[in-house]
């Protein structure tokens, strides 16, 4: 048997699907957390690692003091092999099984996931952009998360227009990879490679918001697997998670 | 298509079965309920279970024609390997996610698994019997299942009398078998033949009621694996099957 590694794929940087999750009016936020540490977290890697998921970042804002109803109560980015291997996903019984729990977790619409574009300059209310045209693994890069609320003050034209200047900034700030979304009354992103506190991309979005929090993702390695007896994870207002997995080409 | 095994006994007790009567989601048509169990719940069922001590499974589908709503959508048994096994089985995130996946497609305030007690002296609503004491392996042989709307409101005493007398004297071949009836308004019979499928006491009882499946369930593996390109099974021609696990082997090593 070969020892020799597999190589490393460059994965691209519009591979990413941007989560943005509202909590089923169902759920209680207690049942919430609980959901999402004992089930939907752990098998979002266990049952999408063979179906080429790359990276997986959750964040769960839900909770947080003060947090607007319209800033989203989790949010997640998962890089893949590629686009298309998303769209094959569907293909095998794993992800189909994934993606059916959602229903029973969040409120579907508005909770979605989409690709991002590239971004030149302007933002439309629900599309994600990336900022920096080049591969980068955010699994082992260091990342940090903003997720706020549209000031009162700003109508929400005003405030796409705002956070588009910022993230023009953002592009020729060194950073090595920036994603964003924004809604009408929210914005999420993430960054890797940041610099360091108030001079950090991420610091300068924080003070155009309304409410913000910004939320640095703890590298975590699942410990048990899909049949293993396990309650599954802590999760608590606020946590954020870069889980740390073997690739399927690694 | 890998080849399979023939698979090694696995008998268990009457009493690890849990008899599941599901009813569709309100606002979801058939066509839409038979895609979503034929392409996620069902293979999921079949797949991420038998790790965690699924051993038998056989589920059903329901003709929608004239079918009374009080009469169940779709039915199954899953059978474990011990008592204990179902409720064990929820420590692990394989089964909590296929757990989760019911709201999704099935009425849960009506929809309900129940475990079944011996037959004695009277049905009850809602509480599943079984008729012998000796543990089965109801994934090999042949299993047999008929399900309808009695006919007549009278219909428990004479059901409890054509139970009774099955159970005194069952066909040569049976080694196992399961009734329910819901709140007048269905009955659910399975047999189980170690072999082949031979002359039974079912016909009497299918005269009893207006059926809405009466099959022999078709012996079927998976098509493929939680990782393999399958699209899954088209619920509305496999209508009544017996899924061939892949179960784990003796030792209980798991196989992923």
């Amino acid at each position: 048997m070969s020892t020799r590694k597999k190589k490393p794929l460059a994965i691209p940087p519009d591979a990413v699907k941007v989560w943005r999750g509202w909590r089923a009016p169902s759920f209680a936020q207690n049942d919430f957390f609980q959901r999402l540490g004992t089930t939907f977290i752990p098998a979002t890697v266990e049952m999408q690692i063979r179906a080429g998921l790359d990276t997986y970042i959750p964040s769960v804002p839900c909770g947080l003091a003060n947090k607007p109803d319209a800033v989203p109560d989790e949010t997640a980015i998962l890089y893949w092999d590629s686009q298309q291997t998303y769209t094959d996903c569907f293909n095998l019984l794993a992800c189909r099984t994934y993606t059916l729990i959602h229903g029973a977790t969040y409120q579907v619409p508005p909770s979605g996931a989409q690709f991002p574009v590239l971004f030149g300059g302007t933002l439309t209310a629900e599309q994600p952009v990336y900022l920096i045209h080049q591969s980068e693994d955010w699994m082992h890069g260091k990342v940090a998360h903003v997720v706020g609320g549209r000031p009162a003050k700003l109508a929400p034209a005003d405030w796409l227009t705002t956070v588009a200047k910022a993230l023009t900034s953002f592009q020729t700030s060194g950073i090595k990879g920036g994603v964003a979304c924004a809604g009408n009354d929210y914005v999420v992103y993430w960054v890797l490679g940041d610099k360091r506190g108030d001079k950090s991309t991420a610091a300068a979005l924080a003070k155009l918001c309304g409410w913000n929090s910004v939320i640095t993702p703890k590298n975590t390695r699942l410990k048990k697997g899909l049949w293993d007896v396990w309650p599954g994870m802590q999760v608590n207002p606020g946590d954020s998670f870069n889980i740390q997995f073997t690739r399927r080409w690694e | 298509m890998i080849a399979r095994r023939k698979p090694a006994l696995h008998p268990v007790a009457p009493d690890t079965v849990r008899v599941w009567r599901g009813f569709m989601l309100a606002g979801t048509d058939y066509a839409q309920f038979a895609q979503t169990l034929g392409s996620v719940f069902v293979p999921s069922c079949a797949l991420l279970q038998p790790n965690a001590g699924l051993t038998a499974y056989v589920p059903s589908m329901m003709s929608q024609t004239n079918k009374p709503a009080a009469v169940p959508d779709q039915t199954a048994l899953m059978w474990w390997a011990t008592t204990t096994a179902h409720d064990e089985a929820t420590k692990t995130v394989a089964v909590r996610a296929y757990q989760d996946l019911h709201g999704a497609v099935y009425d849960t305030k009506i929809s309900r698994s129940d475990v079944p007690v011996k037959l004695e002296h009277g049905i009850v609503a809602n509480q599943p019997v079984y008729f012998f004491d000796q543990p089965a392996d109801w994934m090999t042989g042949k299993v047999r299942h008929l399900v309808g709307a009695p006919i007549s409101p009278g219909y428990i005493g004479p059901l409890l009398l054509w139970a009774l007398a099955y159970q005194k004297k069952p066909p040569k071949g049976v080694d196992g078998a399961l009734l329910i009836t819901g709140n007048g308004g269905y009955v659910a019979f399975w047999e189980h033949w170690t072999n082949r499928v031979g002359k039974s006491p079912i016909d009497d009882l299918a005269k009893m009621v207006t059926p809405f499946l009466s099959a022999v369930a078709e012996n079927i593996p998976p098509g493929g694996g939680l990782w393999d390109d399958w699209a899954g099974w088209d619920l509305t021609k496999h209508t009544c099957m017996n899924v061939q696990l892949d179960r784990p082997g003796p030792k209980g090593k798991k196989k992923k």
